[in-house]
């Protein structure tokens, strides 16, 4: 579609300049698409945490979650994370087949977090819990919870469309190192946004 | 390798209708495509405002005509109370985010940005026509909420519940409300596209010898309210995602227990309206920065071009930018001081106003200052630059009041407010809109404006649009609140029933005016005088290409930058302009 | 081993990670809440540093990001959450 022969040859056409954060202009709005992306989060939390200092009580966790099955999610996801980074190492040292088998790495444990999800959010229904039920105390918890990893949930599987299309994309040798890496910051930031939510609602 | 191969290197000019202004990729015709949207969408809120004001002065009469046009709102042509709140939130919403940002950031920062920071077009010019063509459903959506069950949203512009929240509150609450949220959600996703290659435009594509501090102050008050739209809308889209779960799937996000409407207690528990307060205005604050800071930086960028003298200031103006951008978003809480929160939260909250007035002061010191013995030239923009340093004097003066919990509490929710805000991000953002349009109309279309019937619509405009909202500071002080459709019951506000009278002619009038504007603009395009490539005698880079500008900006090479962007008057030259592409050599930098 | 970085940064979050699962879920003292919190902070930048590579990116961006994320969503939740107390007392 486009015509992508440059009039004007690099040496006197200036194509950029050079940029005061010292990155291309792709990496640096996708970094700005994660703060966006991340004070969506924090807003969600903010009022999280407004209407659980408003609701008085709060349910004890122990009595509703499995914490050791959290911690098992929380471990895949970590994992994901660590395949995620050396597949895009792989990449920037121009091992293109390392990198694919990391990406499906990657997935791979992207689609057990999200199963994982499925099972926990299944048996917290089935116990009663529900976006305005609550069966062991303040209805906001179950509001809060299924709002915000419902939320969380979507960006995994968002984040697993994203990953399947740069492996197809890399295993088919058109993938640049790139387009790996910004796919790895939008896996990352899904990671980090699940050590927020892991600490705030599990744990505290 | 990412940034020699992005798409503005293709400077053919697309073939076809189609390619060329509907579906263009081109920066210019994108920020054009916006400009006209706004004007027709100010011509939609500016209609709803005439007939509030209508209203308000003769509450006792019936409109026939008006009847039959709204059957259902104006029953017999007489106003129901309801269709005058849908009529002020959806002059409020269409205002602040359909005119006000989508003309100054949207229509302004596509078509400056590029032109004046030297570069062929946006960093991703795909994704701006995506953020255009999200636009216009947005607009279609909030529009078309007039038309359905219970007409549209009656919540107000900040959409408080439980009004926004309960589908059974008013008739507005049920489809319109719900339109309303996914107006806004569409309104939020074009926006976050457009802030982020603004972002990134400014940051990386500038052309050689274009540091920062080279820069347009135009360009600079785009960037730091990209940046605050970027930072402040996130947290309204959460609040409208656990809104809508409010409306829709049951949940008491902002709904306590014990609420009754139509005689049925809701079921409602845990929510407050409370934390909705807190997430909107959390944008709503720095949204209105979003709002005047782009308006102060075109109304400073036209001082030196019509004083032919240096900008005063220029390097404190950016300082000041930089602290009101900081400052905006942690001083939320002053739109709440009788909401309920914690009076401590309230006294950070005031302090932090009181602070944010000091760098805004020194901007309006520097405009003046900037003014002061410069040779003027009072062509049209300058009018209405002049203007826009006028209301924000004004309107600035009346904020410190606003600014006080003491004060606050008896203005709130009074016409001081109102009076106090049109005057800021109403008068000081439409002054600038008018002002950048009169000043980059030849860049846009290669005709000049008529000078005549611009100074026609100023001579109308000003003191219209003064007198309906200085007079508003007065009946506000009586105490008359807002948001009510009718005040002959109350004895006390007897005495705002003239000026009431008087401020709805100023407001028929100023109405009437933008026909010269709309007239001169579309009159203008097709027949006006042809301009040349400078008609200003300008300093900056957009007015080294031709008008109008081709596809790629610039049909050769792209001018390399050599000094700062208002070297005015350099002593020793010829002529009292230097344009910024003008080498070293040849002329000497002031600063 | 070329990537010793990412899995020396997994083995220490995971470490983190259960460290804290051993110190909460339960009713939380206040020095246990500040010990959690903290320990959260660090895991956060530890995948910003080392997995977003922001360790070895110009500083004006991690200025950018610190001061964006950081900055703004403390501000957003410390301004917000804290009211929830007054929501609290007001209801009675």
């Amino acid at each position: 579609m486009h015509d992508r022969t440059d009039p004007h040859p690099p040496a006197t056409h200036w194509g950029g300049g050079v940029s005061p954060v010292g990155t291309g202009w792709r990496k640096l709005m996708m970094w700005w698409f994660i703060i966006t992306d991340g004070l969506l989060f924090a807003g969600f939390l903010a009022a999280y945490g407004f209407l659980r200092l408003a609701a008085g009580s709060w349910p004890e966790r122990a009595q509703m979650f499995h914490l050791e099955f959290i911690a098992l999610m929380t471990f895949t996801l970590i994992t994901s994370s660590a395949t995620m980074a050396t597949a895009v190492g792989a990449a920037q040292l121009g091992n293109r087949k390392l990198a694919l088998r990391f990406l499906l790495l990657t997935l791979l444990g992207g689609t057990a977090f999200l199963l994982m999800q499925a099972y926990e959010w299944s048996t917290l229904i089935t116990a009663g819990a529900t976006l305005t039920q609550n069966p062991w105390g303040p209805p906001a918890f179950g509001a809060c919870f299924f709002l915000i990893t419902g939320f969380h949930g979507t960006h995994v599987l968002t984040g697993l469309i994203i990953l399947a299309i740069t492996a197809v994309r890399t295993a088919r040798g058109i993938t640049q190192a790139e387009g790996i890496e910004m796919a790895g910051l939008y896996w990352h930031f899904v990671d980090l946004v699940w050590v927020f939510i892991f600490t705030l609602f599990y744990l505290v | 390798m990412a940034d020699t191969v992005h798409a503005v290197e293709v400077h053919h000019t697309p073939a076809g209708f189609l390619r060329r202004y509907v579906f263009s990729m081109d920066h210019k015709v994108i920020g054009i495509q916006y400009l006209i949207t706004a004007m027709v969408m100010a011509l939609v809120g500016g209609l709803l405002a005439m007939l509030m004001r209508l209203q308000l002065a003769f509450p006792h009469e019936t409109w026939p005509l008006l009847g039959k046009i709204f059957p259902v709102g104006m029953e017999g042509g007489v106003m129901k109370p309801e269709f005058y709140l849908s009529l002020l939130t959806m002059h409020g919403t269409l205002m602040v985010f359909f005119v006000v940002s989508m003309a100054l950031l949207s229509g302004f920062g596509n078509f400056v940005i590029p032109l004046q920071i030297g570069a062929r077009d946006m960093a991703f010019p795909f994704l701006n026509m995506l953020s255009y063509w999200v636009m216009v459903p947005a607009c279609l959506v909030m529009l078309a909420s007039f038309f359905v069950e219970g007409g549209a949203a009656a919540s107000g512009w900040t959409a408080y519940p439980p009004l926004s929240a309960v589908k059974e509150a008013v008739p507005g609450s049920q489809m319109g409300q719900t339109l309303w949220i996914v107006g806004m959600a569409l309104f939020i996703a074009s926006f976050t596209m457009g802030g982020l290659n603004y972002v990134t435009t400014i940051l990386n594509l500038r052309t050689k010898g274009m540091s920062l501090l080279r820069m347009p102050v135009t360009v600079w008050s785009l960037f730091a309210a990209s940046l605050l739209g970027l930072l402040a809308f996130p947290p309204l889209t959460a609040a409208a995602v656990m809104l809508l779960l409010d409306r829709h799937a049951g949940t008491s996000f902002f709904l306590p227990s014990g609420l009754y409407f139509g005689n049925q207690l809701l079921e409602n528990s845990g929510g407050t309206p409370l934390l909705w307060q807190h997430l909107f205005w959390f944008l709503g604050h720095p949204e209105v920065y979003v709002l005047i800071l782009p308006a102060l930086g075109i109304t400073l960028e036209m001082m030196p071009v019509f004083t032919r003298k240096p900008l005063f200031g220029f390097r404190m103006t950016l300082y000041c930018l930089g602290a009101i951008t900081f400052l905006s978003l942690i001083v939320w809480g002053h739109h709440m001081y009788v909401s309920g929160m914690s009076p401590y939260a309230g006294e950070f909250f005031a302090i932090g106003t009181l602070v944010i007035t000091l760098p805004s002061a020194v901007i309006g010191m520097n405009m003046l200052a900037s003014l002061y013995g410069g040779a003027l030239r009072l062509k049209t923009p300058m009018l209405f630059a002049i203007a826009a340093v006028v209301f924000f004097g004004t309107g600035g003066f009346g904020g410190l009041f606003l600014g006080n919990p003491t004060s606050d509490i008896q203005l709130h929710d009074t016409y001081f407010v109102v009076g106090h805000f049109h005057l800021m991000i109403g008068g000081v953002t439409l002054m600038a809109t008018f002002a950048g349009c009169y000043y980059w109309f030849p860049k846009m279309f290669g005709r000049m404006m008529s000078e005549r019937l611009g100074k026609l619509h100023f001579w109308l405009t000003f003191p219209c649009f003064y007198g309906i909202f200085v007079a508003m500071h007065y009946n506000g002080l009586q105490g008359q609140p807002r948001r009510y459709f009718n005040f002959e019951r109350y004895e006390f506000l007897a005495g705002v029933r003239e000026p009431q009278f008087w401020i709805t002619v100023a407001a028929f009038l100023l109405f009437i005016a933008q026909v010269a504007f709309l007239w001169n603009f579309f009159y203008s395009a097709w027949r006006g005088a042809p301009a040349d490539a400078n008609p200003w005698q300008a300093s900056t880079l957009e007015w080294t290409t031709t008008s109008p500008a081709p596809h790629g900006n610039w049909a050769g090479e792209i001018p390399e930058v050599h000094r700062w962007a208002y070297d005015y008057s350099v002593p020793g030259q010829a002529e009292d302009c230097t344009p910024q592409n003008r080498p070293q050599s040849v002329a000497p930098v002031t600063y | 081993m070329k990537f010793k970085m990412y899995w020396g940064t997994w083995l220490f979050l995971l470490a983190l990670t259960l460290a804290m699962l051993f110190v909460g879920g339960g009713t939380a003292r206040l020095a246990l809440l500040a010990l959690l919190l903290v320990a959260m902070m660090v895991k956060a930048v530890l995948i910003g540093a080392n997995f977003m590579h922001l360790r070895s990116e110009h500083r004006v961006l991690v200025w950018m990001v610190a001061a964006g994320l950081l900055f703004v969503g403390l501000a957003l939740f410390a301004g917000i959450a804290p009211d929830g107390i007054r929501a609290f007392t007001l209801r009675g």
